[in-house]
């Protein structure tokens, strides 16, 4: 009997055996994270947590809407809470297009702050970060470091810039923030001290970072910060902040000196200038050459050239995926049309010679396109036009590029056009009603058809692979074509008028246009529409230059009708209503939402909310 | 005939070897017995007997019908039922019962009046034994008596004992006992089974005679409580449980699902009725926490494994533990605690195989309806006008509306029933199960082998799910001292499907528009509205590819108990777990061929209408893309160590004490990687070798937990009459900090009184035969939380491309901000009721009334720390709710005798809770502030009805850029103008406040009838269904009574855009509400149960078949709906909608057999 019973005793050691002692169990570390102390010992660690705040900047490439859609340059086929803003229904309470939906504008309010705070948090380790290593190699950790802090540096200031231009003066942070601090001591500074912050980041930055050809590609530059830097005063400068009307010094300045402004934003304008940056050459003065070389630029797969400033590039599968084809493609190729340009935006282009489109066009009472011209005879209101629009939109007719599958549509269509046309077929009392193919009454995916009668081409790439839904072009969020506007703008508002002039033309040279003629103001706001359409930067310029109302009316379509009878084509081009649009004095600036304000009653909402 | 000789002769052998043995023992055991009444009748009277397996109770009655012997017996004692095989002649009746019941533990004693009586051994000997040792006590004296039940008849068999010791009789076939007495003897215990057992004192008596009542039913039913179990009349927590019968009563694949309406105070909620994840969500008592809400699940002892893989006929009971008698397991039992029981052999009783399966027919209850082609195309040209949209942008044309309408033109204007052509009308499920079971005196054992079959309900489906449960569970007795025990448990599951999952496959198939071509009339499939990649008759196959996702569980278990020699009462017992889950899924997918387009330009160009066959102009779609494969493998292992040392003795028959202290551990690590490549260039090998190198990817993953606990029970109970129950717990969590909250004190306290034991209850209110009252309080904890969150720690995220080159670098981020100070939730739990059982335990009546305050609760402050400080918010103890609420059960069973009898029971159950501190906005309106409220209550602006027009509009407050036919928002703080302010906090919850069910049970001979109904009130979903508008149908609901301007006094408003318009965003209002009371016959269930002399004959010991449904039909449900009310979706981010797989009803024919 004991032997049984030693046998029991045996099996209960085996069993507690078979535990492990109580701290072994419990003292364990995350095995899929980094440790705080792992991280910030190593400036390879360092530097992937950088790469974190990088990956937080959205472009036009990110989501289906794009700031092009709550401007006249297109209308979102889908809405995707854009119709909320443009038809003047933005409010506390409703803050779409930048609620950070799905669809949501990027870098609202929440999403710029959380990277600002992650660039805090870096800045606040990086210095130690040398520490961790031997003498010996300090000093050259030491240099790692510090270029490193430049590019944070550079990317507090893009994502302050950000909210600056959405909100004004906003609450201006250099520590990260803590659970369990009060958050009731920040409060909104004002808009000059938020631009002071962030030029004066963009200054330190300067000095930190190298130039293009020393940095990375992809990564901050000094030329990317003073181009930055540039910007924001440009922004800065203008009638909205500074025309001594703003309704408090949270969206303006109280007592602006303009020429102060006007030099800082000319002088930040003329250092980058200084970096020895160069304009792409198109092919001009050849037209059809500047046509396909200016939608080619947008093509790059890198940015290598030396008209790009600074941009993001994409890889096909991995990391952020460029879906600009597919969000904005025509819907026969199966795309969808999302942003789709408006007929307001087609009608802006000057005809190739410079004059207006509307010297040689009128609208008849039906809202029929009539020719009246007595130099560009034909009654296509697509011919001879500024080489840009063609590198630019999509119209009807125009060629996209041969269809996927041969067979199938290409027996309908074999040349791969944009087809927007309704065709009547007219024998004796009979007529056959065609829809085209990228119509919202016709055959394929007529769902994804746009309203206006237009798609995007630029920044688009009809040679990307069929089998692939993701593009690898480039965005480019500076280039020098903007810095040279920027600097011209500037000029303008100081009275140096042929400095400016000088400026406008090389850049319509570029593309092929003969020298603007009249108004300078209005030719320098024709070349920053026409020439950075698609890039982000419109909806910033009807704001600064308090044009809204005149930009935001209406957006318009286009019916395009072909009539066959006895031999006889007969095509008609009418102007249609798209979207109602309604500006307002408050769609200057974007509301904090009520869910914020309700968070931390310190923060006062922006005018008219 | 030549293998059963041989058996026989094998037999035989045994035979003689055993009767030897038997003779011997038999000899000695009972030489006390036959000393006082072996008559000579016994030992003259002889029998020759040739039974070939019989049933013993057969052969007793053969016996009696050849002699004056009578027998007499319990059944719950004694299985009567078994067959032997007997050949004797000219053998004693002695003779032959030694033969039928050798090694069974059953013995007799012969009356004089040749009543012989069968017991147990224990019974018999305990009665005799000690009182033959006692005849040589000289003072002693005799009492005599006679034992009747309520109606003067005699009880033959009552165990008759001096009370607290082990001298006693037992009653003669006419009740009669004599007992000698030792000297000290205060009073004489009666028990019988199923009586009530009674004590009656004796003093100076020699005459007693007992009168015995029918005990309180289920009362000496063993329940699982928890590391332990008690007997039902003892357990004083709120416990709620299932037995067999129950469990098994409804035909489920997942388990989840059999506990629908029969556990009061467990809502149940079935959120799909997809194969294979078909479970349901279980929350125990509503919600009282902001946080996780999830109970815990033990099975078999064993915290954390999987609920719904295990197979319902392994399982012999589940107890759910609703009160303070789930604080012994800590830090995990806020929410309370599912215990679930797998069978086990039992001691000394024969193999018995027993067999069931079932087939079924599934149907779903209830789809969306649809608009048809017609109303969708009339819809969609109003709302195209309300915004104004050109002719020529407009979608539809008014012929093309004509001609959707008219159906004449299938070519051009198809009118598609997208459920019709996806989906069929049934499906099939089937279940099997084998299993196992007997014992001998040192080992028990049960196996058992099931399988599961769901099939898909889409056409040509690619859906199905197979599941098989292998199991063994042993348990040896190694020798006085130690028993050990030894359980496996095998699972293997399989869920196929095509590449798109069941949300994709109805979010689609709803979304579809009618008036796109599902399959042309020449029968070739369409591309849908969607393109062929979610064309939903095809992605519901494996045209696309397929996932196929394979589970293996092994559950293992290895347990010992040893009694400590020398001290009564003491054992300790440990047991070690280790389970281990793999997982093995391949997702293949590939551009899904077969569909075609239909170039209807070229087809109209031709100068066709319609009418005319197409067949002509359709294309072939092809896929633009090469295959893509990911595999996953995941495995994941828990180990569960637990060594207690358990005192459990009765002092002086009074003082029931039982205690243990105890150390437990678990650890849980799981590890799994995928792989992924593209362009195959076959779909004959889906394996990744045959894949393209380019565009190759994969990754791993990992996670830990691990806790240590320590704790201990006492439970104390007097004459099983006041009852006390002290508990105690300290629990450490990996999740927490070592600094502060890594451990947590769990203490419990429990007290019963069983007042009907009193004699003043038993003299004034007899009529309640069972009434006990109940309260407790415990602390508890809840620590469903992500581990870690008190350090900074850096996660692996998304990065850039850098470089001439363009190379991916990822990035790391930090995850959140930490929290140092993270502890457990606490709630403090009270319960208070009773049990009651009346007239004879005819009914029955229980109650339970319970207030828990949860504080501390584990939550984000994302409502009050603003966003602009960019926080990643950790979760915090912060925030107060209280949660209370009302059980009741009231049942009543008829007199089992007859051939007809009925049982009814009933249970409702009410839990609201109210949320007392939280984290709110500072500014807030009165009206919105969720403190108060329960948890999950909505702000919603009121509608007060449909603009008409364009006056109405501008007569009443509004949101800018309403038009008529839009939702009229209700400007609740009456300030002229539609805010923010205007919403109010609607108590709308999806978890139902009300849950009830009513079972019956009605028998008649072989037949029995099982219902269920079950329902709840008190809940609501948002029925915001799937993008309705230019990207999807409409459902008919919004169709019907719609606005247009020829019906401006509308009860529904117009045609809309997707999310577009105002009151389908930002304003939603309680119109878009489903209310999802209802009632309903859950299951009803028809068995017939085989006559024993018909199945005998066929050697089996019991035959049942049964038709069963389940889901059969609502009773009561509000109309103004889209869904299955007891339905809440899962609301999908990705396609806005809720459409799901739907529940099904299921129809079964099913059988059970056992040998």
């Amino acid at each position: 009997m004991m032997k049984k019973y030693k046998i029991g005793i045996s099996i209960f050691a085996f069993l507690i055996l078979l535990s492990s002692c109580e701290n072994s169990i419990l003292d364990k570390s995350p095995q899929d994270q980094y440790s705080d102390a792992t991280v910030w010992n190593d400036i390879g660690l360092a530097d992937f947590y950088l790469n974190d705040i990088y990956h937080g900047i959205r472009t036009g490439f990110d989501g289906e809407t794009m700031l092009s859609c709550i401007t006249e340059e297109t209308h979102q086929t889908f809405t995707h809470g854009a119709e909320v803003y443009v038809e003047g229904n933005i409010n506390a309470d409703n803050v779409a297009p930048w609620d950070g939906g799905g669809y949501s504008l990027p870098l609202n309010w929440d999403a710029s702050f959380l990277n600002i705070q992650k660039v805090n948090v870096f800045l606040s380790k990086i210095d130690g970060v040398a520490d961790a290593y031997s003498t010996s190699e300090q000093a050259g950790i030491k240099a790692q470091t510090d270029i490193k802090k430049g590019e944070a540096l550079f990317l507090r200031a893009y994502y302050y810039t950000q909210l600056a231009r959405l909100y004004g003066g906003v609450p201006l942070m250099k520590e990260p923030n803590k659970l369990g601090d009060d958050f009731k001591l920040l409060t909104r500074a004002t808009f000059e001290e938020t631009v002071k912050f962030i030029s004066d980041d963009c200054d330190a930055a300067a000095t930190l970072l190298s130039t293009k050809d020393q940095m990375a590609m992809g990564r901050a530059t000094k030329g990317a910060v003073l181009a930055l830097k540039s910007r924001m005063l440009l922004f800065a400068a203008s009638d909205l902040t500074a025309d001594g009307t703003a309704d408090n010094d949270l969206v303006g300045y109280t007592a602006p000196s303009r020429t102060t402004l006007w030099t800082a934003a000319k002088n930040a304008a003329k250092a980058v200038m200084d970096l020895g940056y160069e304009l792409e050459d198109f092919g001009a003065p050849d037209q059809n050459a500047v046509a396909t070389n200016y939608f080619n630029f947008f093509k790059e797969k890198d940015l290598s050239s030396n008209e790009i400033i600074w941009g993001k590039m994409y890889l096909y599968l991995t990391g952020d995926q460029n879906m600009a084809n597919g969000y904005n493609g025509p819907n026969s190729w199966g795309a969808w049309t999302g942003n789709a340009p408006t007929q307001n935006l087609v009608d802006a282009y000057q005809m190739k010679d410079g004059s207006d489109f509307f010297d040689h066009f009128t609208l008849g009472a039906d809202g029929y396109y009539e020719n009246i011209s007595s130099q560009f005879l034909n009654v296509n209101p697509y011919y001879n036009r500024d080489p840009r629009f063609y590198g630019s939109i999509l119209y009807d007719s125009a060629f996209w590029r041969n269809r996927y599958v041969s067979g199938g549509l290409a027996n309908i269509d074999p040349i791969g056009r944009y087809d927007r046309r309704t065709i009547y077929a007219i024998t004796g009392t009979d007529t056959i009603k065609t829809f085209g193919l990228d119509t919202h009454q016709g055959p394929v995916n007529s769902m994804n058809a746009g309203y206006t009668g237009y798609c995007m081409k630029k920044m688009l790439d009809d040679t990307q692979p069929e089998n692939q839904n993701a593009n690898t072009n480039v965005w480019i969020e500076f280039r020098y074509a903007e810095v040279l506007l920027n600097y011209a703008e500037a000029c303008l508002e100081l009275g140096e008028i042929d400095e400016a002039g000088t400026y406008i033309n090389k850049i319509r040279n570029r593309s092929g246009m003969p020298d603007f003629t009249g108004d300078i103001t209005k030719a320098l706001r024709y070349e920053r529409q026409i020439e950075l359409v698609f890039e982000n930067s419109r909806w910033y310029d009807i704001r600064r230059w308090k044009i809204l109302d005149e930009a935001l009316s209406d957006a318009k379509g286009m019916e395009i009708d072909e009539f066959r009878k006895d031999g006889n084509v007969v095509t008609t081009w009418k102007q249609i209503s798209v979207q109602r649009r309604n500006p307002s004095t408050k769609m200057y600036w974007v509301p904090i939402s009520t869910t914020e304000i309700k968070k931390s009653s310190q923060l006062v909402q922006n005018p008219l909310y | 005939m030549k293998k059963n000789e041989i058996n026989c002769s094998q037999r035989k052998m045994l035979w003689q070897k055993t009767l030897l043995k038997m003779k011997i023992i038999v000899a000695i055991l009972f030489s006390c017995l036959v000393q006082i009444s072996a008559s000579v009748y016994s030992q003259t009277t002889k029998f020759s007997l040739n039974c070939n397996e019989m049933q013993i109770t057969d052969i007793l009655k053969e016996i009696e019908g050849k002699s004056d012997f009578r027998f007499f017996y319990q059944n719950e004692q004694i299985d009567v039922e078994r067959m032997v095989n007997l050949y004797v002649s000219d053998q004693t009746v002695k003779v032959i019962l030694e033969n039928i019941f050798e090694n069974q533990g059953i013995t007799y004693k012969v009356f004089d009046d040749n009543l012989i009586l069968l017991a147990p051994e224990k019974t018999l000997l305990s009665a005799y034994n000690k009182n033959s040792e006692k005849s040589v006590i000289v003072q002693q004296r005799k009492v005599a008596g006679t034992v009747t039940d309520k109606d003067g008849g005699p009880l033959t068999g009552v165990n008759v004992v001096v009370t607290g010791t082990t001298t006693g009789t037992i009653t003669d076939s006419n009740g009669k006992y004599t007992l000698t007495i030792p000297q000290g003897a205060e009073s004489l215990t009666f028990t019988f089974i199923g009586m009530e057992t009674q004590e009656i004192s004796i003093g100076t008596l020699t005459q007693i005679n007992a009168t015995m009542s029918v005990s309180a039913i289920g009362l000496g039913e063993v329940v699982v409580i928890g590391y332990g179990s008690q007997k039902k009349a003892n357990v004083i927590g709120s416990v709620a449980t299932m037995n067999v019968e129950q469990i098994t009563a409804a035909p489920v694949a997942s388990m989840s699902n059999a506990l629908a309406g029969r556990m009061p105070g467990a809502i149940i909620q079935q959120r799909t009725g997809e194969p294979g994840k078909d479970a349901a969500q279980l929350l125990i008592r509503g919600v009282g926490t902001l946080g996780n809400s999830n109970p815990l699940i033990v099975i078999d002892g064993i915290p954390g494994r999987d609920l719904n893989s295990i197979n319902a006929d392994e399982v012999e009971s589940i107890s759910i533990l609703k009160d303070a008698s789930a604080a012994i397991y800590g830090a995990r039992s806020a929410n309370g605690v599912v215990l679930v029981t797998t069978k086990q052999g039992k001691e000394g009783t024969p193999a018995t195989f027993n067999y069931s399966f079932y087939i079924g027919q599934l149907s779903p209850t209830q789809l969306p309806k649809m608009a048809d082609a017609g109303t969708y195309a009339q819809m969609l040209r109003e709302m195209q006008s309300y915004k104004g949209t050109a002719e020529s942008n407009m979608t539809f044309s008014q012929e093309d509306v004509e001609k959707y309408k008219s159906g004449n033109y299938p070519w051009t204007h198809p009118n598609t029933n997208w459920a019709d052509v996806t989906l069929r009308k049934h499906t099939q499920t089937a279940h099997h199960d084998f299993s196992v079971n007997g014992g001998s005196n040192s080992i028990k054992y049960y196996a058992a082998f099931g399988t599961q079959y769901d099939d898909g309900l889409y056409i040509n489906s690619a859906q199905s799910f197979n599941r098989y449960n292998l199991r063994s569970n042993v348990e040896v007795k190694v020798n006085k001292y130690l028993d050990l025990g030894l359980q496996i448990s095998g699972i293997q599951e399989n869920r196929k499907n095509g590449t798109a999952g069941a949300s994709t496959v109805f979010n689609v198939m709803n979304q579809s528009k009618p008036t796109d071509y599902a399959t042309y009339p020449n029968g070739l499939y369409g591309r849908g509205s969607f393109g062929s990649g979610y064309q939903p008759q095809l992605i519901a196959t494996d045209k696309g590819g397929f996932d196929d996702d394979k589970r293996y569980i092994i559950n293992n278990k290895i347990n010992a108990t040893l009694k400590i020699p020398g001290v009564d009462g003491l054992s300790l017992s440990s047991y070690y777990a280790y389970d281990v889950l793999n997982g093995k899924r391949k997702y293949f997918n590939k551009p899904p061929v077969g569909a075609y387009s239909f170039d209807k330009a070229a087809y109209l160009a031709a100068g066709n209408t319609g009418v005319e066959d197409g067949s002509a102009f359709l294309i072939p779609s092809q896929g633009t893309w090469s295959p893509q494969l990911t595999d996953y493998y995941n495995n994941s292992t828990t180990t569960t160590f637990n060594l207690t040392l358990d005192y459990t003795k009765v002092f002086n028959e009074v003082h029931s004490l039982s205690a243990f202290v105890a150390y437990e551990n678990s650890q849980y690590n799981t590890e799994g990687i995928n792989a992924y490549r593209e362009g195959f260039i076959s779909n004959a090998l889906p394996y990744l070798f045959a894949g393209a190198d380019a565009g190759k990817n994969n990754s791993e993953y990992v996670d830990l937990d691990a806790r240590v606990n320590f704790f201990g029970r006492v439970s104390y109970n007097y004459k099983e009459t006041y009852l006390f129950q002290i508990g105690f717990r300290r629990d450490g969590s990996l999740r927490f900090s070592k600094d502060s909250g890594r451990w947590g004190n769990f203490p419990s306290l429990l007290a019963g009184w069983r007042v009907s034991n009193e004699n003043f209850w038993k003299d004034n209110i007899n009529f309640i035969n069972y009434f006990k009252l109940k309260a407790s309080w415990a602390q508890m904890g809840n620590d469903l939380v992500p581990a870690f969150q008190y350090l900074a720690f850096y996660g692996i995220g998304a990065g850039e491309v850098f470089g001439s080159g363009k190379t991916y670098y990822p990035s790391l981020y930090q995850t959140n901000v930490p929290n140092p100070a993270i502890t457990w939730e606490v709630a403090n739990n009270y319960n208070v009721g009773f049990e009651s059982q009346l007239f004879n335990s005819r009914v029955v009546l229980n109650a339970d009334f319970f207030y828990q305050r949860r504080s501390n609760i584990l939550i984000r402050r994302n409502a009050s720390v603003p966003n602009f400080t960019g926080l990643s918010l950790p979760d915090e103890n912060y925030g107060i709710v209280d949660n209370k609420g009302l059980e009741i059960e009231l049942g009543y069973n008829s007199e089992k005798s007859g051939d007809f009898s009925y049982s009814v029971n009933g249970n409702f159950a009410i839990a609201r809770n109210k949320v007392i501190n939280f984290d709110e906005p500072e500014t807030s309106v009165p009206w919105q502030r969720l403190t108060g409220h329960p948890i999950g209550a909505t702000l919603l602006y009121k509608s007060n009805g449909i603009f008409r027009d364009v006056e109405q509009i501008n007569n009443t407050p509004h949101v800018s850029g309403a038009i008529p036919g839009d939702v009229i928002i209700e400007d609740y703080d009456q300030d002229g103008q539609i805010t923010e302010k205007d919403r109010i906090l609607v108590d709308k919850t999806w978890i139902p406040q009300i849950t009830y069910g009513l079972s019956f049970n009605i028998r008649y001979k072989n037949w029995a009838l099982n219902g269920l109904f079950a329902g709840a009130a008190k809940s609501w979903i948002r029925m915001l269904g799937s993008q309705q508008g230019t990207a999807g149908d409409y459902y008919q609901l919004f169709a019907d009574g719609r606005w247009t301007p020829d019906n401006i006094d509308a009860t529904m408003p117009r045609a809309y855009d997707g999310f577009t318009t105002y009151w389908r965003n930002t304003y939603a209002t309680e119109l878009e509400y489903q209310n999802q009371a209802y009632i309903r016959m859950k299951n009803l269930q028809l068995t017939y149960t085989f006559p024993r002399i018909l199945i005998n004959k066929i050697l089996l010991k019991n035959a049942q078949i049964y038709f069963s449904g389940d889901n059969l039909f609502l009773i009561y449900a509000s109309k103004y709906r889209i869904w299955d009310p007891e339905f809440p979706g899962n609301w999908d981010d990705t396609y806005g909608s809720r459409d799901n797989y739907p529940l099904m009803k299921t129809l079964t024919l099913g059988a059970k057999i056992s040998f």
